[in-house]
């Protein structure tokens, strides 16, 4: 898909060779969680339109085609492969994003370091979409209203800037389960912006925020999937970790280990990490909010050891981040993931020896 | 790794900002400018702090000539306060600093440089902004599949020699293309336009004003018909941020790189002496005296065990392209094995320069370099 975060039909790029007999095919469907209802035109279009004379070719009908994601463990992704037949394959593409994005911030002096910081509020939330699939946000936002932790660097917009809604508007389909959603966000004066920012600026390739990451004793990371059995961290995992934070992640079950997966670590030795086990996506938020308010609960001097007892693991992240040990793990993901589609390679193609390419 | 392009925001102005807030800054964008309409400025006069004031010029080489009225903006921009003693003592009640004006330059031992200094009375400080430049540009390509692995290389060509410019102050390129041309070593990867696309003018007009002083020179570059492009490519594009001509690298021994400043007294190389390093091929670098050496200084190995490499140390900027000439000529009699051969005895070199670049050791020094310029104010 191109450009990236691009997901319609007409946003197919495809790469080929007329040169070889092209007996299979590979779609990157990387830089998007997963949404079979969103996406099926694309998807239809690669099976039954640009793929169909590698499957008449090869006399196979299904069982045939790659598929690749960033998505790990992913339900949509199984039940997608399983609907077109293709072998799902995973990278993870955010980190390599987020690599890429968030270079060179180790080599600033936008923010302090933490080591001289003065943690003075709990913790930072940027919003920005909250409508769709991203509901979550406005649900864990609920919390925060209600318990009243608005002490805090939160944003969060009166009209969607991805769909364009109002809040309200969006709230509606989520009384059933909050009857009182309403009245809570009635509470806030929307939109809730960052201190010297316009609107919701879209900066996912870029660090910002750095004045309130600095006072800030977490970052709140309202990550893009939050719901069902899949694992889909974006680059926004990676802000807390380049800014040198403590963070809690609001997305899937077992987020947390799946970072962890990558050779990061995360803050149960500072915290109660246990919401990142809790199955049901609602509970889970519950069990957030829960830890957000016990945290705010405590006194500045308490708040601040809490920071100075995360700076071991802090650096750890950072420097996993900056000086190759992610990259390096990340490299060796995708080089077996590119393994994987060489082992299926027909012996017809090495007729010419090994440099047929 | 910096964000090249937020190096003055993100970095420099932050850092002073922090440390040294009585420091105005001044820098030109967007990147490659140098005109005075292209100098930005950041600073808190409205807080009566600053006292002093530091101009990185650090992208394109000093020219005294060509830069006076930049440099001339940032002397009068600051007359009327900073370089006015009444206005330290009656608006801070300070002495006037006895340094006034810092110039940040990627120029090292530079003539250049210390007129520019005499004639401003700033004072010079250095940083090599292209190594970052290159960091920067050139990153990923080690994660890339563009690049033919040394070991399964086939030499066929001595050298790849790509050319854009070489009007003006790039007649050097003409210098070193007139000895490939007289020599006969055009059986090589060479581009040279036929129309300088940066001065406009006509490589035969340059010749014919006497830009070489070679009283032979057009008869030698009627041996060619210009433009020479690179195969596949029209015209000559700019390259400087990306590496290119991959399948004609993997052919050639060595990359030929013209650098941007090729005379005089100063050490200036730019991101294009690091297009043969991420390229993983040797090179020879037509460049100012001791640029080999200067590069050395870095971390980076030289092919010193392979050929002659003397020519880094002649003073004269025609005998040193001269001599790169002697070098190329006999490189391009050798047979296609033995250049194969020398290729396979150069891969160590390669290997290690490749690693020094990408593994962060480079980039290590580079900050520590950065660090101890900012230091010095």
């Amino acid at each position: 898909m191109f450009p990236i975060g691009s997901s319609k039909p007409e946003n197919i790029y495809g790469q080929g060779r007329q040169d070889i007999w092209e007996h299979n095919y590979i779609t990157f469907f990387d830089a998007e969680p997963i949404n079979l209802e969103v996406f099926r035109p694309t998807f239809d279009k690669i099976r039954y339109d640009l793929t169909q004379d590698i499957h008449a070719m090869t006399g196979r009908m299904d069982q045939i085609g790659y598929f690749v994601s960033s998505e790990h463990d992913s339900d949509n992704v199984n039940e997608l492969c399983s609907i077109y037949g293709w072998q799902p394959l995973h990278y993870f593409f955010w980190g390599w994003a987020a690599l890429d994005w968030y270079r060179g911030y180790d080599h600033t002096f936008l923010i302090r370091g933490p080591e001289t910081r003065k943690i003075t509020h709990t913790f930072l939330a940027p919003n920005r979409i909250t409508g769709g699939a991203r509901s979550h946000r406005l649900e864990l936002l609920y919390y925060i209203f209600k318990y009243q932790l608005t002490d805090n660097f939160i944003s969060c917009p009166a009209v969607c800037p991805g769909e364009g809604q109002p809040i309200e508007q969006q709230l509606e389909p989520l009384t059933k389960q909050y009857p009182d959603i309403q009245e809570v966000f009635a509470t806030q004066n929307l939109p809730l912006n960052m201190p010297g920012e316009i609107g919701h600026p879209m900066h996912s390739c870029w660090l910002s925020l750095f004045r309130e990451a600095e006072t800030s004793l977490l970052y709140l990371v309202s990550e893009t999937i939050a719901q069902g059995r899949r694992h889909q961290l974006t680059e926004k995992t990676f802000k807390p970790i380049c800014l040198q934070m403590p963070f809690i992640i609001h997305s899937t079950q077992g987020s947390l280990a799946y970072l962890r997966s990558y050779g990061f670590r995360t803050f149960d030795t500072i915290w109660d990490e246990s919401y990142d086990t809790i199955e049901n996506d609602q509970d889970r938020i519950r069990a957030i909010a829960s830890l957000l308010r016990d945290l705010d609960s405590r006194t500045l001097e308490e708040r601040q050891r809490l920071y100075q007892r995360a700076l071991p693991i802090i650096e750890h992240n950072f420097k996993h981040f900056y000086s190759g040990g992610f990259k390096q793990i990340l490299w060796q993901e995708l080089m077996a993931m590119l393994d994987t589609v060489t082992t299926d390679r027909p012996l017809i193609l090495d007729v010419d020896g090994p440099n047929y390419d | 790794m910096i964000r090249i392009d937020e190096i003055y925001n993100n970095t420099f102005w932050r850092w002073i900002y922090r440390h040294r807030p009585e420091l105005r800054i001044f820098y030109c964008d967007p990147f490659g400018r140098s005109d005075p309409e292209s100098v930005i400025r950041h600073a808190r006069e409205e807080e009566l702090l600053d006292t002093n004031y530091v101009f990185f010029f650090d992208q394109e080489p000093v020219n005294l000539a060509m830069h006076q009225l930049t440099f001339d903006k940032i002397r009068y921009y600051n007359n009327g306060d900073i370089h006015d003693p009444t206005w330290h003592l009656c608006r801070r009640n300070t002495e006037q600093p006895s340094e006034l004006g810092h110039i940040v330059t990627s120029e090292k031992n530079s003539d250049s440089v210390d007129a520019l200094c005499k004639e401003y009375g700033w004072r010079s400080h250095y940083y090599w902004f292209h190594g970052w430049a290159a960091l920067d540009w050139y990153r990923g390509y080690d994660r890339s599949y563009l690049i033919t692995e040394p070991e399964e290389r086939v030499i066929t060509k001595t050298f790849i020699m790509p050319n854009r410019i070489v009007g003006g102050l790039r007649s050097h390129r003409l210098e070193m293309l007139y000895y490939i041309f007289k020599l006969g070593l055009m059986d090589n990867y060479i581009s040279c336009p036929e129309i300088c696309p940066a001065e406009g003018e006509s490589v035969k007009n340059l010749l014919l004003s006497g830009a070489l002083m070679k009283a032979d020179a057009v008869e030698a570059f009627d041996r060619v018909q210009l433009p020479l492009n690179m195969p596949n490519e029209v015209d000559h594009p700019m390259h400087s941020c990306w590496l290119s001509l991959f399948d004609e690298s993997a052919e050639c021994l060595l990359y030929l790189v013209t650098e941007t400043v090729a005379t005089g007294r100063r050490l200036h190389l730019t991101e294009k002496i690091f297009k043969p390093i991420c390229l993983r091929m040797p090179f020879i670098v037509v460049g100012t005296c001791h640029s080999l050496e200067y590069l050395r200084s870095y971390g980076f190995k030289t092919f010193a065990t392979l050929w002659d490499e003397s020519y880094d140390t002649i003073e004269d900027d025609h005998l040193r392209i001269e001599a790169i000439a002697r070098v190329l000529q006999d490189l391009d009699r050798l047979s296609t094995l033995e250049r194969q051969r020398l290729y396979q005895q150069a891969r160590s070199i390669i290997e290690h320069n490749y690693h020094h670049f990408y593994s962060g050791a480079f980039e290590e020094i580079l900050w520590q370099e950065l660090q101890s310029m900012l230091a010095e104010f």
